[in-house]
């Protein structure tokens, strides 16, 4: 951003100062949304003896990796005690194939409110619309009796399915509104070059929303990777998500609690939406800006 | 308006949405539609369809635990959101300025957002532990008297929540809201900046009444926030001390799947759904009426 | 060859009625201009004709057919559009080569008549390009290509120069000029522009408020405006228009008698009250006192090279003339106009028609 872009500054002497405090605010955000993070990584690596001795934010004196390997390996999630790498591959096995299915859902139906007259389409949408708002609980026990009645509560399957029909709306509405903003011109120069339905929306029209199925993808791979609510309640002891594993290992335990085993469990949940947000920062803000995350 | 289509490709647009209606109906219409009814019988374990009038109601509103809830909510959201949209705008205010290491900076205020709340509750679980959380870093830094004992006292509890929620969302109303900011006109800074108008008039007079489809996104998401507000809360207090930090998405699932108090869980389930659409159905008319319509 | 004719053809959106019983005979390899200003419903048309409009009644004849309710990859035409259009994520050759491998034509004569088309608009070198790699001229000669690779009879023109700068929009005006002459394809050319108007076509159809105005070749549209609207829309700087009433075969204009049975037919009944038109350029500006012609105080002069814009108050009326750069007047100064009477366009005070 140029100079030009800020705001009036009253007079010249102010400027400078005006300017370090901003910085220095700013530093100090950074500061704060920075403490969990790591004091969660420092706590991890610290030995129990040295929690209780040492300080919140002292760094470790040794890097113990023991208490890492039992939390992915043997911590108890209640009565099993395998530690998360169960929830890891549930986590995994739950969210591309939700992703995918609620992208490719939410993509079509987009193009098919979009570009054709479709009988009743309005009333599909504004459905859609204020069915985003929901809260989940209002949906859940609905959910859990559909979901029973065709077998597939308590099954991957009837996880994805739920995930699905959470994610359809806000999928749904970030296409519709991305190929709102294409120029109909496109749209009648395909026609009159022959294309069909599926035509276009494969030859022309994907090819284009390359950068919307990536800001939808991550969006949704962290919104599912990171849910409890719909894991807890649909995935049964089979099929239980990371988190609800981790807030298991984390609520369970009797006894002594060991925070080094708790925050490496943590860490362990975060790690993939952490890497997916550090990798692909970029789409991340870009959909969160454009008011992608909800409504 | 639409292209003239042929009616075959009006039938291919009509066969996608079917089963997206189908799903869409009988979840968000049919779904809530049941479990309204739901709350007018005796259901208690299972579903019944015998008549019971207003009684779950009546129950709800007499339930001790509920009003807990529900003024928990209400407190929740009269401080998260004004709190959250004061320092996401302050933020992003800042950041327009043009300051050096601007993308590095957005990317440490976003990435809470990434967290899951089942992480972000129990970091913050731990920030704020009584014996080893800052309050211990505090002692050791030799105020030997420093306590802060709020994530067990029932008075205080659900304040340290409002904290993590901050912590988690400020940077996402930060990011929503700059991109508003972005879209300010530069010659709009330039105008104000000749006229000399001061730097908080011009925010709260002029920038601010020109963000405001902006600022309804950022409303609109935090609003979803308080009603979901359930994760969190589990993974921090587990809505205690005792169930001084209990919500209503919290009473909902407990009544629901532990108490097996299905009928008084759905009328607990439809209040809140009437509430949120008291709130949500004009914030969203309020922002596609500032949108305009699409096509 | 194909001709298109439209018979009675009404176009609404929802209830409103944009456009209503419009007749239009363009015959084969004619290069037909729609002129109008925006919002008269050309477009409408347009995608009437290409078959991206529904139309409520009425019927669409291409080439001796009914087309009305034919598909446009069927129509026999091919359209550019003022935004080009392009499909992003495609190379040149690949926007060009997209209807042709819909249509399912074999790749060698595909890759043929790519060639021929990229020799003739002379994009050769952009053919492995992206539409984001073009520059504007650029991007709009490809959508030309992509129109004539197509072979079509009909070529539809939606404001293709309107996005363009000055410079590029007459270059390729040629171009589609040479275009035509080459090709000798039917083109249906809508504007707002009536210097492309002027330029381009056979004959000018001039709407307004929905419905055809006057059509006719572009001499005859300037020279002989149907009423006051095309008077006023065509020609720049537009047309001079001056109350006046009829009074012994000659219009009394400010107590001047000025002789018009050169620009009438038949004689007018006395007291009729008309509008006078005149151009700019049939007016001289005379700054002796011999006391004829209309006296009138310069206002403002506009050098524009090879002449000189004058423009002229009249009590409150203002009148532009075109005067040849050598002549001297200032801001002020009072002279007298003198009207060409051969040049004057007499226009009914009530509806603006044509007397
Ligand atoms: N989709 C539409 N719905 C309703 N009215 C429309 C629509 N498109 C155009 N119109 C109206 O039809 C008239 C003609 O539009 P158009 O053909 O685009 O005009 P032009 O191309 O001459 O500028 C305009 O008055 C416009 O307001
Ligand atoms: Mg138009």
């Amino acid at each position: 951003m140029n100079p030009a872009n800020a705001p009036a500054r009253r007079n010249a002497l102010a400027a400078p100062l005006s300017r370090v405090l901003v910085y220095l605010l700013l530093i100090v955000i950074a500061i704060v949304a920075l403490l969990p993070l790591y004091v969660m990584i420092v706590t991890a690596f610290k030995s129990m003896e040295e929690i209780r001795s040492g300080t919140l934010l002292s760094l470790p004196r040794a890097f113990g990796f023991e208490h890492w390997w039992k939390a992915w390996n043997s911590a108890c999630t209640g009565l099993r005690c395998e530690g998360l790498k169960v929830g890891f591959v549930n986590s995994f096995l739950i969210t591309v194939p939700s992703v995918v299915l609620a992208i490719a859902a939410g993509a079509v139906t987009g193009y098919a409110l979009s570009f054709w007259r479709v009988r009743f389409a309005n009333v599909l949408f504004t459905v859609m619309l204020i069915g985003g708002f929901f809260p989940y609980q209002v949906l859940i026990y609905p959910l859990v009796r559909i979901t029973s009645t065709v077998g597939l509560f308590n099954s991957l399957a009837g996880v994805i399915f739920v995930h699905v029909v959470f994610a359809l709306p806000v999928v749904t509405l970030l296409f519709r509104n991305y190929f709102a903003s294409i120029p109909i011109d496109l749209f009648k120069a395909a026609r009159v070059d022959g294309a069909g339905y599926w035509r276009f929306f494969f030859s022309i029209l994907l090819p284009m929303s390359v950068p919307m199925i990536a800001v939808a993808g991550i969006l949704q791979v962290t919104f599912i990777w990171n849910d409890y609510i719909v894991g807890l309640v649909f995935g049964g002891i089979n099929y239980a998500p990371m988190t609800v594993q981790l807030n298991n290992i984390v609520h369970s335990t009797y006894g002594e609690r060991e925070y080094n085993v708790e925050m490496a469990a943590t860490l362990l949940t975060s790690i993939i939406p952490l890497l997916v947000y550090f990798t692909s920062g970029r789409w991340f803000v870009r959909g969160v800006a454009s008011g992608a995350v909800k409504g | 308006m639409f292209v003239r289509s042929p009616s075959s490709s009006r039938l291919q647009a009509t066969l996608t949405l079917v089963p997206v209606a189908f799903v869409v109906l009988s979840v968000y219409v049919g779904g809530v539609l049941w479990a309204a009814g739901i709350s007018f019988t005796r259901s208690s374990m299972l579903p019944n369809y015998r008549f019971a009038g207003l009684t779950q109601y009546i129950n709800l509103f007499a339930n001790a635990r509920w009003q807990v809830s529900l003024g928990n909510m209400v407190l929740f959201a009269s401080i998260f959101i004004p709190v959250t949209l004061l320092i996401g705008y302050s933020m992003a205010a800042m950041i327009n300025r043009g300051v050096r290491g601007e993308n590095a900076l957005r990317t440490i205020y976003l990435y809470p957002f990434a967290m899951s709340f089942i992480v972000t509750g129990l970091v913050w679980r731990w920030l704020l532990d009584p014996n080893f959380g800052i309050a211990d870093v505090a002692r050791k830094l030799g105020f030997e008297n420093a306590s802060f004992d709020w994530i067990v006292n029932a008075d205080m509890a659900i304040f340290t929540i409002i904290i993590a929620a901050v912590w988690h969302s400020a940077g996402l109303v930060m990011v929503v809201l700059l991109a508003g900011l972005r879209g300010v006109d530069d010659d709009l800074w330039k105008a104000i900046r000749i006229e000399g108008i001061p730097a908080w008039k011009a925010h709260l007079y002029i920038i601010v009444p020109s963000i405001g489809t902006s600022i309804a996104t950022a409303l609109v998401l935090m609003s979803l926030t308080v009603v979901r507000l359930f994760d969190v809360v589990v993974a921090m207090t587990g809505g205690g001390p005792g169930i001084a930090t209990d919500v209503p998405a919290k009473f909902i699932i407990d009544h629901m799947f532990e108490r097996q108090q299905v009928g008084l869980a759905s009328a607990a389930a439809t209040t809140l759904l009437l509430l949120v659409l008291a709130v949500a159905v004009p914030l969203l008319i309020l922002k596609n009426h500032r949108k305009g319509g699409a096509r | 060859m194909t001709g298109v004719h439209l018979r009675n053809l009404g176009i609404r959106y929802g209830q409103v009625e944009v456009l209503k019983g419009i007749d239009l005979d363009i015959p084969a390899s004619e290069f037909i201009v729609l002129l109008g200003p925006s919002g008269c419903g050309k477009s409408t048309l347009l995608n009437a004709i290409a078959g991206l409009q529904d139309v409520a009644e009425g019927q669409i004849l291409i080439g001796g057919h009914d087309m009305t309710n034919v598909e446009p990859k069927n129509r026999g035409i091919a359209m550019v559009f003022q935004s080009y259009a392009l499909y992003p994520r495609m190379s040149v050759r690949g926007n060009l080569s997209f209807g042709l491998k819909v249509a399912k034509i074999a790749k060698p004569e595909i890759e043929k008549r790519v060639a021929n088309v990229a020799k003739m608009l002379q994009i050769e070198p952009l053919l492995d390009r992206k539409p984001a790699e073009l520059s504007g001229g650029q991007r709009q000669r490809v959508a030309i290509g992509r129109a004539v690779v197509r072979d079509a009879g009909v070529f539809l023109f939606d404001e293709p120069l309107s996005n363009l700068d000055a410079q590029l929009r007459s270059d390729l005006r040629v171009e589609i000029k040479r275009l035509h002459q080459r090709l000798k394809s039917t083109m249906v050319y809508v504007t707002h522009d009536q210097i492309e108007a002027m330029t381009l076509a056979d004959r000018i159809v001039v709407m307004k408020d929905r419905i055809i105005q006057q059509q006719g070749p572009p001499d005859e549209i300037y020279n002989r405006p149907a009423n006051t609207f095309v008077a006023r829309f065509v020609g720049s700087p537009a047309m001079n228009f001056l109350d006046g009433a009829i009074g012994g075969g000659h219009a009394i204009i400010d107590r001047q008698a000025i002789p018009i049975a050169a620009a009438i037919s038949a004689p007018l009944s006395d007291s009729r009250p008309v509008i006078v038109g005149i151009r700019p350029e049939d007016m001289t500006i005379h700054t002796d006192d011999s006391g004829s012609g209309l006296a009138v105080e310069i206002d403002v002069v506009e050098p524009m090279g090879p002449e000189k814009l004058v423009w002229c108050k009249q009590g409150d009326i203002g009148l532009s003339v075109k005067a040849p750069s050598s002549i001297s007047v200032m801001p002020g100064d009072r002279v007298r106009l003198r009207l060409a009477e051969e040049k004057l366009h007499i226009f009914d005070k009530e509806t603006g028609k044509r007397i």
